[in-house]
This record gives C-alpha cells, sequence and structure tokens, in this order.
C-alpha cells in the first residue's frame, strides 16, 4: 500500500505527517540548506581557500583536532572508570558517586568553565591560592578538563548499561574454562564493550569539537572552529566565512552520526545470546583499588566545582574578595538579569512540551504507521542534534533574518535579528524544538519497541481508530518515555547555547548567553548566581513535570528503560 | 576411553545462606550430602527456589558454601577458584562469547591451558565433529540456530576433558522437539567419555531419561536420591512421587503390614501392597493412572467418569470414588469405545505397581 493511499485514508496520519514534515523542513532543513548555499557562494569557496591555505587557520584545524582526541580519550577513560567501579567493583559509596557523576549532566554550559578559572585560573584559589604557582589554566589542557567532565557522564550512563546487560554467565563460562580474572576481563568483557567505547569515544570527539561555551570561557590564545565560527559571525559580520568554519565541524559530526546508526547499533544487536542470569563477579585487588581510588578523586574535583559554584555566587568577587553577598542574586532574581531569567524560562517551557509531544509523534509514525518514509523522518529527525549547534545558530541567520517570501507573499515573517517576529522568541523556540526533539524521538522509538503491535491490533479490534488509539493506548504506555523526553528538553532548552547565541536580540536575553557576557566582563559571581537560578529552575521545572504526568496504575509496572544514552549526548549538552 | 578413577565428587552438609537475608529464614541449600561416583551422570531435580542451582554453583565455585565441603577425587575444592576447578560448566544462556567463532569459542579454555597449545586445532576439530558441527567453525554464535548454540556450549565444555562435567538447565531455551534429541546426544556422548556429569534441571522427563540416579530436591534438601525407576516406583515422599510422573494418592487410615508388604481395602478391592518402610499405622497409596483399569458396570460400580481427555496416544478419565478422585489412563485406546461422562465404572488397580507411604 504507498503512502499516499494510506495518508488519503487516514486523515490525522495526514496531519501529523504535514507538521512534522513542515516543522523539520522549515527548523532544520532550510537553515542548513542556507548555510551550504553560502559556503559555495564565491564569498564561501575564498574562504574555504583560506582555511586550506593560512597557516593560522590550519593551526585552528589542527587545534580542533587535537582538542577533540584529547576530550575523547579523557572522557573514555573517565566515564569507563566510573562504569566499572559501579558495576564490577564491591566498594562503600557507590550510589554516592553515581550521583556526582551524573551531576554535569545539569549544569549549564559554563558553570564548570568558570569555576575551573576560578579555582586554576591566573589568580586561581588554589592554584596560586595553595600551591603559590600561577598556572594558567586557558588553552587545551583546561579545556579537556572541563569538556571531559562535562560530557563524560552520558557516556558513563551507556557504559553502565551496556555493563548491567552483559550475561554474567560469559564471565562465568570463561572462569569455568580456566580463565582468571584478568584473562577474563582482558578477553570477554573489554571485547564486548568494544562498541560502546568506540562510539563512546567518537560522540566525545564531535561533541567537544562542536562545543563552543568552553573555548569562548576556557580557550585563551586556543582558538578552535567552532570560536572562531562564532567570532567570524558576532565580530567580523563575515557570514560567508562562519559558515565555511562551521560546515567544516559538521562533516565529522555527521559523519559520525551515520557511523553510529549503521554500524556500531548494528553491532550490538547480537550482543546478547540467551537469557542473561546470575549476578557479575566483583573485582578486588590492587588494580580494583586504583580504579576507585582515582573514581572517587574524579568525584571529589566534581563536589569541589560544584561548591566553587555555589559559595561564588554569594561572594563579592570569587577568589579575590571573598566576603559575603547577596548582590549577584540580587541582580538576577530582581535587577536587570531578571529579564533573562523570566524569558528563557518562558521559551524553555513552550519548547518543551512541543519537543516532547512532537518527538512522541515522530517515534510513534516511525515505528507504528510508516514502516518505509519513517526511517528517512528518524534521520531527519536526529539530525537536530548530529549537526553542529554553530551550523543550525548560522543557518537561521541566514535562513530568517529577512522574511521569506513566495511570489510576494509572506511565507515566513523574519525570525531573527532586530525586526524578528516578537523580539526573535519565535526563531529561539524552534531551534530549542529541532534541538530537544531527538531525545525525544529516541525514547519514544525505543519504548514503543518494547510494546508489542498486537496491543495497537486488539485497540483497533475493538473499534478505536488510529488516533483513539494513539491517545488511549499508546501515549499512556510510553509515559515514561514522554517523561524522558521531556525532562532532557527541559534541561536542553535552558542551557543550549551555541544556536541560540546567534539568535537572542535586545528584546529576548537568554540565560546562557547573559552568562557568557557576565564571564567576558569578568563579574564571576554574576555568573555563579545564574547558573546557580538556572539548575534551581532546571530542577524543579523536572520535578514538576514529574509529578504532573507521574506513573499511576499498570503504566507503572510495565518498565519502559530509558533509551539509549549515546544519542541523547548532544541532546543534553551542546 | 571412560576413564573410571577420575570425578569422584563428594558434598558434605554443604549449606548456603545467602547474606542480606533473615537469619531465620530457610537456607538455599540445607545440609546437602551426595556421593557422586565417578562417571556417573546425576540429575539434581526439583522445583524452582529447591537449592539446585546453587547446589551446582556452589560445586563450580561460583558460589561460596556457608559451610559443609566439596572434595573431588579427595581434593577440597573450596581452596580452588573456579577457574582452577578441573570442571566445565554448560550454561542455560549458553554463554557463548559473541564476539568470537565457533572455532574460538571450543578454543577459548584451550589455550589458555598452555599445556593443551600444541594440539589446539585438531582436538577443536575433533570436538566440532563430534557434536555435528563440522564446518561451522568460521561463524558467529548469533549465525547460528538455538540447537547448533547449544552444541557449540557443548563442544566448548567438552574439549577441555574436564574431570566433572557441569549442566545448569542446558535444554530448557530449546524447542520441544531439539530438546528430546539433544538429551539422546548428550547421554550417548556421556556415556562414550565417562565423564562425571552434575546436571540440573526441572523437567522430570530429562531427569529420567538421562540420569543414572536422581536426586530430588524440595525447600534446600534433598528427598530422595535414587535410579530413575527407584524414584518412580518407590519414591521417599509424597513429594517425589507427585512431582515425578503423575500419581493418584488415596488416603488409607489403617494397614496392616506384615512382613514388609501392607494390606489395604481399597475399591472394594482386597491388596499387598509394597510399603515404604518409614510406615506407621496410617498412609496413602500411590496408584499410577497407567496401572489404574477403568470397566463400564451397569451395577455396583466403583466409581463415575467425571472427565475425559483424549490425547492420540491415550485417554486419561477422572473418575470420583470413595476414596477421592482417581485418574486412570488407558493407553492405545479403541476410539470406538470411548467412555463418556457419567459412565458408571468398576475401577481396579495393579498392586504390584502400587505403593503404599507414610503420610507427610
Amino acid at each position: 500500500m504507498s503512502v499516499l493511499h494510506r495518508v488519503r485514508s487516514k486523515p490525522a496520519l495526514a496531519v501529523s505527517l504535514v507538521v512534522v514534515t513542515a516543522v523539520l523542513g522549515v527548523g532544520l532543513l532550510f537553515p542548513v540548506f542556507q548555510v551550504l548555499l553560502t559556503a559555495l557562494s564565491p564569498e564561501g569557496l575564498d574562504a574555504a581557500g583560506s582555511l586550506l591555505g593560512s597557516s593560522v587557520n590550519r593551526g585552528i584545524v589542527v587545534n580542533t583536532v587535537v582538542l577533540g582526541l584529547s576530550v575523547a580519550a579523557v572522557g573514555t577513560v573517565l566515564a569507563f572508570l566510573f562504569a566499572f567501579v559501579r558495576t564490577r567493583l564491591d566498594v562503600p559509596f557507590k550510589r554516592v558517586l553515581h550521583v556526582i557523576a551524573i551531576v554535569p549532566v545539569v549544569s549549564p554550559p559554563f558553570a564548570l568553565a568558570t569555576a575551573l578559572v576560578v579555582l586554576f585560573g591566573r589568580n586561581g584559589v588554589i592554584s596560586q591560592g595553595v600551591f603559590g604557582v600561577p598556572y594558567d589554566i586557558y588553552g587545551l589542557d583546561g579545556l579537556t578538563i572541563a569538556l571531559a567532565l562535562s560530557f563524560f557522564p552520558v557516556v558513563y550512563l551507556t557504559l553502565v548499561g551496556m555493563m548491567q546487560r552483559l550475561d554474567p554467565s560469559l564471565d562465568e563460562a570463561a572462569t569455568s574454562l580456566g580463565a582468571g580474572r584478568a584473562k577474563v576481563f582482558l578477553t570477554v568483557t573489554l571485547p564486548m564493550l568494544l562498541p560502546g567505547l568506540a562510539s563512546g569515544f567518537l560522540l566525545l570527539f564531535v561533541e567537544s569539537i562542536a562545543d563552543l561555551a568552553n573555548p569562548l570561557v576556557l580557550g585563551g590564545d586556543f582558538t578552535v572552529l567552532s570560536s572562531r565560527a562564532y567570532i567570524a559571525i558576532t565580530g567580523e559580520y563575515d557570514v560567508a566565512s562562519g559558515a565555511v568554519f562551521s560546515l567544516s565541524l559538521m562533516v565529522p559530526a555527521v559523519l559520525v552520526f551515520l557511523l553510529q546508526r549503521y554500524w556500531i547499533d548494528r553491532r550490538k544487536v547480537f550482543s546478547v545470546t540467551g537469557k542473561p542470569s546470575g549476578r557479575p563477579q566483583t573485582y578486588r585487588g590492587p588494580v580494583a583499588l586504583c580504579a576507585y581510588a582515582v573514581a572517587v578523586l574524579v568525584a571529589l574535583v566534581i563536589v569541589l566545582i560544584n561548591a566553587t559554584i555555589l559559595f561564588g555566587a554569594f561572594t563579592a568577587v570569587p577568589g579575590v574578595n571573598n566576603a559575603f553577598t547577596l548582590a549577584h542574586f540580587d541582580f538576577v532574581l530582581f535587577g536587570i538579569g531578571s529579564e533573562a531569567m523570566v524569558d528563557t524560562t518562558v521559551m524553555a517551557v513552550v519548547a518543551a512540551p512541543l519537543a516532547g509531544l512532537l518527538g512522541v509523534l515522530i517515534a510513534y509514525l516511525v515505528v507504528r504507521k510508516l514502516p518505509r518514509v519513517g526511517p528517512v523522518l528518524d534521520f531527519v529527525a536526529m539530525l537536530g542534534v548530529a549537526v553542529p549547534g554553530t551550523v543550525l545558530g548560522i543557518g537561521f541567520v541566514l535562513a530568517f533574518r529577512s522574511e521569506n517570501l513566495v511570489g510576494g507573499v509572506t511565507v515566513i515573517p523574519s525570525l531573527v535579528g532586530g525586526a524578528a517576529v516578537l523580539g526573535g522568541s519565535v526563531g529561539i523556540i524552534v531551534v530549542l524544538l529541532i534541538r530537544s526533539m531527538p531525545a525525544a524521538v529516541r525514547a519514544g522509538v525505543s519504548s514503543l519497541h518494547q510494546i508489542h503491535p498486537s496491543i495497537d491490533e486488539a485497540s483497533a479490534s475493538l473499534g478505536a481508530d488510529d488516533s483513539t488509539t494513539f491517545r488511549r493506548i499508546t501515549l499512556p504506555l510510553i509515559k515514561p518515555a514522554l517523561l524522558a523526553g521531556l525532562t532532557f528538553a527541559i534541561a536542553r532548552s535552558m542551557t543550549t547555547l551555541s544556536p541560540i547565541v546567534f539568535l537572542t536580540t535586545p528584546d529576548t536575553k537568554i540565560m546562557a548567553s547573559q552568562i557568557l557576557a557576565e564571564v567576558d566582563a569578568g563579574r564571576f559571581g554574576n555568573a555563579f548566581a545564574y547558573c546557580c537560578v538556572l539548575m534551581t529552575i532546571v530542577l524543579t521545572l523536572i520535578g514538576l513535570v514529574r509529578l504532573a504526568i507521574r506513573d499511576r496504575g499498570p503504566a507503572r509496572a510495565r518498565a519502559v528503560p530509558t533509551p539509549e544514552a549515546p544519542v541523547l549526548v548532544g541532546a543534553v549538552k551542546e | 576411553m571412560p576413564d573410571h578413577h577420575v570425578g569422584h565428587v563428594v558434598l558434605t552438609d554443604l549449606v548456603k545462606r545467602y547474606e542480606n537475608t533473615d537469619p531465620t529464614a530457610r537456607p538455599a541449600v540445607g545440609g546437602v550430602s551426595l556421593d557422586v561416583r565417578a562417571g556417573e551422570f546425576l540429575t539434581l531435580l526439583g522445583p524452582s527456589g529447591c537449592g539446585k542451582t546453587t547446589t551446582l554453583r556452589m560445586v563450580a565455585g561460583f558460589e561460596t558454601p556457608t559451610s559443609g565441603t566439596i572434595e573431588l577425587d579427595g581434593a577440597d575444592m573450596l581452596r580452588l577458584p573456579p577457574n582452577k576447578r578441573p570442571m566445565a560448566m554448560v550454561f542455560q544462556s549458553y554463554a557463548l562469547f559473541p564476539h568470537l567463532s565457533v572455532f574460538e569459542n571450543v578454543a577459548y579454555g584451550l589455550r589458555i591451558d598452555r599445556t593443551r597449545r600444541g594440539r589446539l586445532e585438531e582436538s577443536v576439530e575433533i570436538a566440532l565433529t563430534s557434536m555435528n558441527l563440522t564446518g561451522l567453525g568460521e561463524r558467529f554464535p548469533h549465525q547460528l540456530s538455538g540447537g547448533q548454540q547449544q552444541r557449540v556450549a557443548l563442544a566448548r565444555a567438552m574439549v577441555m576433558q574436564p574431570s566433572v562435567l557441569l549442566f545448569d538447565e542446558p535444554l530448557s531455551n530449546l524447542d520441544a522437539k531439539f530438546r528430546e534429541q539433544m538429551r539422546r546426544e548428550i547421554r550417548l556422548l556421556q556415556r562414550r567419555m565417562g565423564i562425571t556429569s552434575l546436571y540440573v534441571t526441572h523437567d522430570q522427563a530429562e531427569a529420567m531419561s538421562l540420569s543414572d540416579r536422581i536426586v530430588v530436591m524440595n525447600a534446600g534438601k534433598i528427598e530422595q536420591v535414587a535410579t530413575p525407576t527407584e524414584v518412580y516406583t518407590r519414591p521417599a515422599s509424597v513429594f517425589v512421587g507427585n512431582f515425578i510422573g503423575r500419581a493418584t494418592f488415596l488416603p488409607v487410615p489403617e494397614v496392616a503390614v506384615r512382613d514388609g508388604r501392607g494390606c489395604v481395602r481399597v475399591f472394594g478391592q482386597e491388596a499387598s501392597v509394597a510399603t515404604h518402610p518409614g510406615l506407621g499405622s496410617g498412609g496413602v497409596l500411590m496408584v499410577r493412572p497407567e496401572s489404574v483399569s477403568v470397566t463400564p458396570t451397569s451395577e455396583g460400580g466403583t466409581g463415575i467418569v467425571r472427565s475425559v481427555v483424549y490425547l492420540g496416544s491415550g485417554v486419561d478419565y477422572e473418575v470420583e470414588t470413595d476414596h477421592g478422585t482417581v485418574l486412570a489412563s488407558v493407553a492405545d485406546p479403541n476410539v470406538d469405545q470411548l467412555l463418556e461422562e457419567g459412565t458408571k465404572v468398576a475401577v481396579e488397580f495393579d498392586p504390584t505397581r502400587a505403593y503404599l507411604l507414610p503420610r507427610s
């Protein structure tokens, strides 16, 4: 049966397909296409030539790759270390370690970097104050620490999931065939985790080269492609160069996305034979103890950083004048700074539910309704996180600064810049939607795969049409997925920076870019106060959502596992 | 060549009490003593939670007993970690290494034991051939059917030539048809190699067809250790009689025991039946359905047919009698003479097949 026929016979399906296609087309494909067009224009080709030709620019490319590799290496090791401690060691405070390890997921993009500057910067509380060394954290080392600590939690969660799903009888089989602990680990456990480690490495690489927030705060002289693109657009008004710089980030990002989707995910399919039984054995001895010690140390650093954020928000000039003050909070909550707080929250509250619903709708179409077109839809929706934020932001500037006319009629009004509709907030909300939706799609797809199609068929055979089945049966069953999607959407909408920083106008301020401004001006106290308020709002909103759509009754019994974490890396942080 | 001098396993008063459980709760394994003869095929049989798997895992070394000893050919096994015990285990989930080919799966243990590396390829090929896996060495586990995966798991354990083979419900993930086939193959192979085998299952047909002796377990304790024929015809308890095969238990309030045989009067039939040594004054009479016969009668019947289940190879009748409901099974019935519900019948049982047990 052709799609057309199917669609014609079911109006609800047709409407949802049109809505989804319109959102993805306008919010994602059109802007990215504009970036491509600009990059391929004469000015763009010139800029591309200089990217390859000038030694400064070549240095930037090298910097970017080096940064990506070092973050990927450090982050993967950290993630594995924490996962190993959690799943294979019998030690105290494992739950505490777990909670500390996932704290960076909800922190705003600058919090970590700014705290590192206060602690280890030129006048760092620790580097200068405790050790008396004029250590300079700006550059590759600082960036690697900040990015690795920011991004490793999601890889950690993936690895924990994988390690818990490994059939313990595999270890036992190897043991019963004569292998000792180390041998079992090297010949069975590690090879089984290889796809997870590889995909974690690749994701960390892509995330770290696409990140904009940290290079702006911690980069110093160490320029990377994303910060170069930002400067080209906002400082030099050179859109063509900006387009080229950001596109060069998109190539590895999309490649990794494809690799992840068509190679690694496929390899994971056959990692389980039979049904798992028993429980994994724990490791002891000096190596295990070392792993534990390192994990505890890293956890302490994370705690230290978060403590710095909290205390910094209450001190006059963090690290210099440590007098207690409420001035920063006064500024953020009641002063000029409160605009950003209100704007950001309002836009997140509008964007997140839309992203959650639309994502789940796409998942439903993909899994249940459109077996052939579905994968394409899924692919396009997931591009929303695969495309680097700078590309999307620049694309929006190119596509929607002026109104789009077809035959003299305004089809899409201006969404970006001074003349934008509602002070540019519509454009920002669309970007937030595009960036948050993939998490909801993934959550929805994986939970729909858990629900046997015969449940839908039972509903249909009892007389329900498609939309009734979706509302009354499917939606309640995938509520946990919707919840997960919404949670990620909120966290992301509140903390996202790189696409939005190109779109803010004097009328719409967002907290992430305000934090950037405060850090730039050296007002760390204000920045920390913003971070605290931001985290509080995120956690409050997530709490409210959980209260509002809390599981009641039988839906709870049917535990739908949280979606695969790797695809959510991009969904959580820039 | 069968070598009946290795593989003598002795379990003495083995107890396993899990940590974090109520100390007054019944232990998972509550004092199991067993003498597994060299070359014997011994099955631990029982309902889930009876402690059979825990016992097996203690022998393998994956669980540490709370108390008791495990000896293999006189050597204390508890001092050895699982990888140093000369045993190999076949798992319920097969536990094939998904990242290794069939060949490498089978070669895994040989590669670890340096003394065996010399004839590795030859050993693996022989193992694969003996399990009908010739030509599949390059495949990966996910490319095999469930039955083939099971064979690889067996080959992987066999190739180690262990003193003891341990099986943890290895056939429970297979289709019913394959299961019977694998059952025969495991039995043949074990006979040929003469390796002591400790086999855990909850499937009584599996236990009956495979074992030299069966250990029936319940609630962490051994109910009976005996040959398949003994556990079927002379169960040590009502539990065993019930768990193995089908049986009707008729209460017999008064029994006169003479020369080890009990005189009972059931269905108006006076009979002398074999008797459990621990029988007191009253007991229960176990009659297997296939030793009960029912004959339609117009007058003075002892039962009424309450349900008829036709199975093709036989027919089951549930017959209501003065002693309770009795199950009768007629093999290869004449379909024209099947009894109908409500038919009055005379019930008779074969006293030589019945067994008198103490009330439990």
